[in-house]
C-alpha cells in the first residue's frame, strides 16, 4: 500500500487546531506565562507534538537517543527554540473548524487525547519505567494523525469514506485503503518514519488496528492496540466505529492486562482524574474548538 | 596548544573606563595549534584585531567556530581583515538553524546586506567554506580535532572542544544551566528533571578532562534570578560544571557588559577564597590574558 510521496510533502505545511494556535499566541506574547504551560498545549495537540518532533529528530542534530516527548525535546533544544518552532507552526494558520470532509475535529481530538491517556496509563500497568511512559502518551496522541492529513488534504475522497463507514459499519481504515489507496494508520507511520521517529513508534502507529496473534516484543505496540479500543468505549469515536468485538481479541490482550475491558479500565488507578486533566484544554472557549 | 583572548565581554561592546583593564571587546578567543595553525571560536567585535594580526603571519588559513549567530558573538565579522584578502582561506563551522530555516553561509551573509555594510558578503576575496555541523560531529582540521556539543540558550548554540597532541580545550559558547520548568510536585518534576540531569551529563561528557574550560560567567546568583531565560550561567554554575567534568583548569568570560573591573576583582578574590582544595585553578578571562598548555 503506497503513501503518495506528494501528501507527505503537504504535510510539512499543516496547520495546527485552532484553539492552540490561539494559546501559542496568546502564551508567547505574555512575558509572565509559564513554559510549563506552552508545553502542555504543545503536548495536547497533534499536529505541534509532531512537528516539533520532527524538528527535534531531524538530521541537524546528532541524537543519541530518538525524542519522543515534548519535555524532552524542550530540554535538549531550549525552551526558546521549541517556542519559536510553535510560532512558526502556528503562523501557517489553524485547521478550519469545519472541514470540507465532514471531519469532527472535536471528536478526533477527544479520541486522541483518551487514547494517550490509555496507553501512558497501560504502560504503568505493564511496569514501564515513568521517563518512557511520556512515548505512550505521544502514540496515542498521534495514532490516528492520518486521518486529520486525510481529511486535510483529501477531503472529498475522505468523506466519501466516512459515509461509507457510517453505513456499512465497516472498519474505517479497510474503506480507506479502498478508497484513498492507503490507511491512515499506514498514513501516520510513513510520516513518523519519514521525520526519523524510533521504530517502535512507527510500529506501534502502523498496526494499531492489528492485534497480532501472539503479544508482540514491542510493548508499546500492545499498549496502545489497546488503549485505542479501550478509548472508543470510553467515549465512542463518531469519525472511527470501533471494529473490534473484545470476544475475538487473541488471549495476549487480557493476559498482559485484566480480564475483560470493564475491568481492564476499572483496575487504573487515577484514570478520571487523568482524563480530566488531559481533556481540559479540550472544554476551554466553550466547545468552539 | 596555546589560547589567547581577544573579546571578553558578553551582550554588546561595553569600552570605558570602568572596562579598560578586563577590556570590551566581544566574545573572540584564539587558539594556535602545536603546528601554528589558527582555530578561533566566535566572531565578536574582538576579531577585528585578531585579524590584523593573521594578516601580517605566515598562516594563510584558519577555522571560524561559531557557537551561535547571536550579534555579540559575529558582529566583528565584517571587520576580520583577512575575508578582504584573496591569498587567505578561512574555514566556518555551525549550527544549521532550526527555527530561521537558514544555515550558517546566509545568516553570516544577512549582517553584511546593504542597508548594515557596504561591501556585500558576495565581494569577500578571500576563500571561505562553510561547513554545517550537527552536534557530535568531528573535524579535523590541521593537527587539531573539533568536535561540538549543543548547550542551553535560547538561540541554537554549540560548545567546542578542540584536542590537539593530547592537550584539550572546551568551549561553551552562550549556556545557562536548564531549569526545571514544573515545581517540584508536579507529576513531570522527576521525569523533567532526570532529562536535564542527561543533557547536563552529556555537555561534561564532551568536556570531560580538559586542561582548559572556557566557559559563560555572566551573571552572579541573585542576578541569574531577575534573568532567568536570558541564557547564560553564573560564576557558581560555571563552577559546578567544570567541576563535573573534572575539567583542568577554568576561565570565567562573557562577562556582563556593566560588569566593572573591580567587580570582576572582588569577584576573582572571593573565588579564590571559596576554592575547595581539589578545585582546578580558576581565572577571570580578560583581552590579552594568555594560556600556554604546553
Ligand atoms: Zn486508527
Ligand atoms: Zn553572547
Amino acid at each position: 500500500m503506497a503513501v503518495s510521496s506528494e501528501l507527505l510533502e503537504l504535510c510539512d505545511r499543516m496547520p495546527a487546531f485552532p484553539a492552540s494556535v490561539q494559546r501559542v499566541i496568546a502564551l508567547t506574547s505574555d512575558i509572565n506565562s509559564s513554559p510549563k504551560q506552552l508545553v502542555k498545549v504543545i503536548d495536547h495537540d497533534p499536529v505541534l507534538t509532531i512537528k516539533i518532533l520532527k524538528v527535534a529528530n531531524s538530521a541537524y542534530f546528532g541524537l543519541s537517543r530518538p525524542i519522543v516527548s515534548i519535555n524532552h525535546a524542550v530540554v535538549y533544544l531550549g525552551l526558546n527554540t521549541v517556542k519559536h518552532v510553535a510560532l512558526a507552526i502556528a503562523a501557517i494558520g489553524s485547521l478550519p473548524r469545519n472541514n470540507e470532509a465532514g471531519f469532527d475535529m472535536d471528536d478526533y481530538l477527544l479520541h486522541s487525547l483518551t487514547s494517550a491517556v490509555l496507553a501512558r496509563s497501560l504502560a504503568h500497568k505493564m511496569s514501564v519505567p515513568e521517563a518512557e511512559a511520556a512515548n505512550y502518551f505521544v502514540a496515542g496522541l498521534l495514532h490516528d494523525i492520518g486521518q486529520v492529513v486525510f481529511a486535510q488534504f483529501k477531503p472529498k475522497a475522505f468523506q466519501e469514506t466516512l459515509n461509507e463507514a457510517k453505513n456499512s459499519g465497516q472498519p474505517l481504515h479497510e474503506i480507506e485503503r479502498r478508497i484513498l489507496g492507503s490507511d491512515h494508520a499506514e498514513l501516520g507511520a510513513v510520516l513518523c518514519e519519514k521525520w526519523s521517529f524510533p521504530e517502535p513508534l512507527v510500529a506501534a502507529i502502523r498496526m494499531h488496528h492489528t492485534p497480532g496473534i501472539r503479544a508482540s516484543g514491542n510493548p508499546l505496540r500492545s499498549c496502545l492496540f489497546v488503549g485505542n479500543l479501550l478509548a472508543a468505549r470510553i467515549s465512542q469515536p463518531v469519525n472511527a466505529p470501533t471494529a473490534f468485538d473484545e470476544n475475538i481479541l487473541p488471549p495476549w490482550v487480557f493476559r498482559t492486562f485484566g480480564n475483560d475491558f470493564d475491568s481492564i479500565i476499572e483496575s487504573m488507578v487515577g484514570l478520571q482524574t487523568d482524563l480530566k486533566q488531559a481533556t481540559s484544554l479540550l472544554s476551554v472557549g466553550g466547545g468552539s474548538l | 596548544m596555546k589560547v589567547r583572548f581577544w573579546g571578553v565581554r558578553g551582550s554588546i561592546a561595553s569600552p570605558g573606563p570602568s572596562t579598560v583593564r578586563y577590556g570590551g571587546n566581544t566574545t573572540c578567543i584564539e587558539l594556535t595549534t602545536d603546528a601554528g595553525h589558527t582555530i578561533i571560536f566566535d566572531a565578536g567585535t574582538g576579531i577585528r584585531p585578531l585579524g590584523l594580526k593573521l594578516l601580517a603571519a605566515e598562516q594563510k588559513k584558519c577555522a571560524v567556530c561559531i557557537s551561535h549567530t547571536h550579534w555579540d558573538h559575529i558582529q566583528g565579522l565584517p571587520f576580520f581583515v583577512p575575508l578582504f584578502s584573496a591569498d587567505r582561506e578561512v574555514h566556518f563551522y555551525g549550527a544549521f538553524d532550526p527555527v530561521y530555516q537558514k544555515d550558517l553561509e546566509s545568516i553570516l551573509a544577512q549582517q553584511m546586506e546593504y542597508c548594515y555594510f557596504p561591501i556585500r558578503a558576495l565581494e569577500l576575496k578571500a576563500k571561505l567554506h562553510y561547513h554545517t555541523l550537527h552536534e557530535g560531529a568531528r573535524i579535523e582540521f590541521e593537527d587539531a580535532v573539533i568536535t561540538n556539543v549543543m548547550m542551553n540558550h535560547p538561540v541554537l548554540t554549540y560548545g567546542y572542544r578542540v584536542d590537539c597532541n593530547g592537550k584539550s580545550v572546551f568551549f561553551s559558547g552562550d549556556h545557562e544551566p536548564p531549569h526545571n520548568i514544573y515545581d517540584s510536585d508536579d507529576t513531570f518534576y522527576g521525569e523533567y528533571d532526570q532529562l536535564i540531569q542527561d543533557k547536563v551529563g552529556r555537555i561534561c561528557e564532551v568536556a570531560n578532562e580538559v586542561d582548559l574550560f572556557i566557559i559563560d560567567a555572566q551573571y552572579t546568583e541573585p542576578e541569574l534570578l531577575q534573568k532567568r531565560g536570558w541564557g547564560h550561567g553564573t560564576f557558581s554554575s560555571a563552577l559546578a560544571m567544570a567541576r563535573r567534568a573534572k575539567a583542568k583548569k577554568v576561565v570565567f568570560t562573557h562577562h556582563d557588559p556593566s560588569r566593572t573591573d573591580d567587580q570582576l576583582d572582588r569577584i576573582g578574590a572571593k573565588l579564590q577564597a571559596q576554592r575547595r582544595s581539589n578545585d582546578p585553578p580558576m581565572l577571570i578571562a580578560a583581552e590579552g590574558l594568555e594560556i600556554d598548555l604546553g
